[in-house]
């Protein structure tokens, strides 16, 4: 352990790895319940669909966030997770890895690690109240079928996306997604 | 005639618009009536956009989820990512007062405040629990039979247990019943619970990724012989249409598996034809399914 890990009482240094203890316990405020029971059994890694196919491993997020590891919050499988929650339905302590997944992804929001995809997700919700908007095609199969060419969501009623913005802004998210686009220009 | 706000969601009105008119045109025949819910939104996407802030997810739920309380009717919706989103805004913030207060102070920001006053189902608890298999049965004027189909679930429909009401998500049965209904038979295929690999952000993260799953979950399905892939999940449903033209030009794999909506394969049963369900709009042609029912 270095000296400069050993003023910090609260943040321990090993080698380059920093150790805080403060993680697991705001993983836990943010959703991610009985995270510090988790006994690295493996069932979550086991029934992951995604580890084999990719670098994700449940149990190692689960182990990082419970040493104090903030290195999980830079790692890119962070967000190969499909939220399936097979890994919570079968965990034997009861632990919602798949939320626990979740709040480490919120944590790395506040410190604009998010990928740009979901910014612009966002993006697209901020401007129309839809992730996935209507489209020029779209519009004619739904006048074949009987449908309005909109649907009567903030397609049809824009006046609500105020709204929207709204809760977005009081949240704080709007402030994130403008500094991260303007970050990326 | 049962009244319900009909929360559409994103990818079926504005991309598979058959899955949206063939859940009001088959809900008709029970005395449901699903009916324009003025001003809704997306969800918000939980797994792109809880994975943002979940707080902000669940206030922007519940932004949709007072609006339908103000009317005084129930939620009723088609796709496994508006039900966790709505499904599980609703159970928490009933459950949970802390919170509550907490998103209700968000919300206080737009004059509104959730009380938690009505429910959200998803169309196919409505269709098993409250009209019932039999019922459903009594429906068709087509029988499906001979028909295999693959079901498939989707996650978000049974997981998390603890926060939903279908019980087993290993080896659940009642979606399998409501295909039989109709006369089809569901075929048991390797890993039939496992995901479509859409969600959590993965398909717009690394589309790459999401498809590998899409193609072995396709690749067990052909192997057991199934005519067509029936989900309730417009995500799921974009992800297994959609994405067979995508992993043939990545991949090579050709499969041309007819993927429907359940509300789809009902409305076929019921007699309706395809183009009031927007069958011919799907990415895989839903033909050879066709000529061997009608």
């Amino acid at each position: 352990m270095t000296s400069e890990g050993m003023r910090d009482p609260k943040h321990y240094q090993l080698g380059k790895t920093q150790f805080d203890p403060d993680l697991i316990k705001e993983v836990e405020a943010r959703g991610g319940k009985n995270a510090q029971m988790c006994y690295q059994c493996g069932t979550c890694t086991a029934g992951c669909p995604m580890t084999q196919r990719s670098g994700l491993r449940v149990r190692t997020v689960m182990r990082k966030a419970n040493l104090g590891m903030r290195e999980v919050l830079d790692d890119p499988d962070l967000w190969l997770c499909t939220t399936c929650y097979t890994c919570s339905d079968r965990c034997p302590r009861r632990i919602i890895a798949t939320d626990a997944i979740i709040a480490l992804r919120n944590i790395a929001t506040q410190e604009h690690k998010v990928p740009m995809s979901m910014i612009k997700i966002m993006g697209s919700i901020a401007k129309t109240g839809h992730g996935v908007p209507n489209s020029e095609g779209n519009m004619k199969k739904r006048v074949l079928l009987g449908l309005p060419e909109n649907p009567p969501t903030t397609h049809t009623y824009p006046e609500y996306i105020k709204d929207i913005n709204k809760i977005l802004e009081v949240t704080g998210l709007l402030k994130i997604k403008e500094e991260m686009e303007a970050e990326s220009q | 005639m049962k009244e319900y706000n009909f929360f559409l969601g994103c990818i079926a009105p504005n991309r598979y618009p058959g899955i949206e008119a063939s859940a009001v045109k088959t809900s008709r025949k029970f005395d449901i009536d699903l009916q324009d819910f003025k001003g809704a939104s997306c969800c918000p996407a939980p797994g792109a956009f809880g994975s943002m802030d979940v707080d902000a997810w669940i206030a922007l739920g519940a932004r949709n989820i007072c609006l339908s309380e103000k009317e005084g009717k129930d939620i009723a919706l088609i796709c496994n990512g508006c039900y966790k989103s709505l499904f599980e805004a609703n159970h928490r913030l009933k459950a949970n007062p802390e919170l509550k207060e907490k998103i209700n102070s968000i919300l206080a920001n737009i004059d509104t405040e959730f009380q938690g006053s009505i429910e959200v189902r998803h169309l196919i608890d409505i269709l098993y629990n409250d009209v019932g298999t039999e019922k459903v049965k009594e429906s068709v004027e087509q029988p499906l039979t001979g028909l295999n189909v693959a079901i498939h679930y989707g996650c978000h429909l049974l997981k998390p247990k603890f926060d939903r009401t279908f019980g087993s998500s290993e080896r659940p049965r009642f979606f399998d019943e409501l295909v039989e209904a109709l006369g089809a038979t569901s075929v048991d295929y390797k890993e039939k619970m496992m995901c479509c690999g859409a969600g959590g952000g993965v398909r717009s993260y690394k589309v790459d990724l999401a498809l590998d799953m899409c193609n072995e979950k396709l690749y067990n399905m052909v192997q057991a012989n199934a005519d067509v892939v029936v989900n309730v999940c417009p995500f799921c449903h974009l992800q297994l249409d959609r994405g067979q033209v995508e992993i043939k030009e990545k991949f090579g794999d050709v499969y041309d598996l007819p993927v429907l909506h359940y509300n789809q394969l009902l409305g076929i049963a019921q007699g309706m034809n395809p183009e009031e369900l927007g069958l011919d709009a799907h990415e895989i042609s839903v033909e050879p399914l066709l000529a061997k029912i009608l």
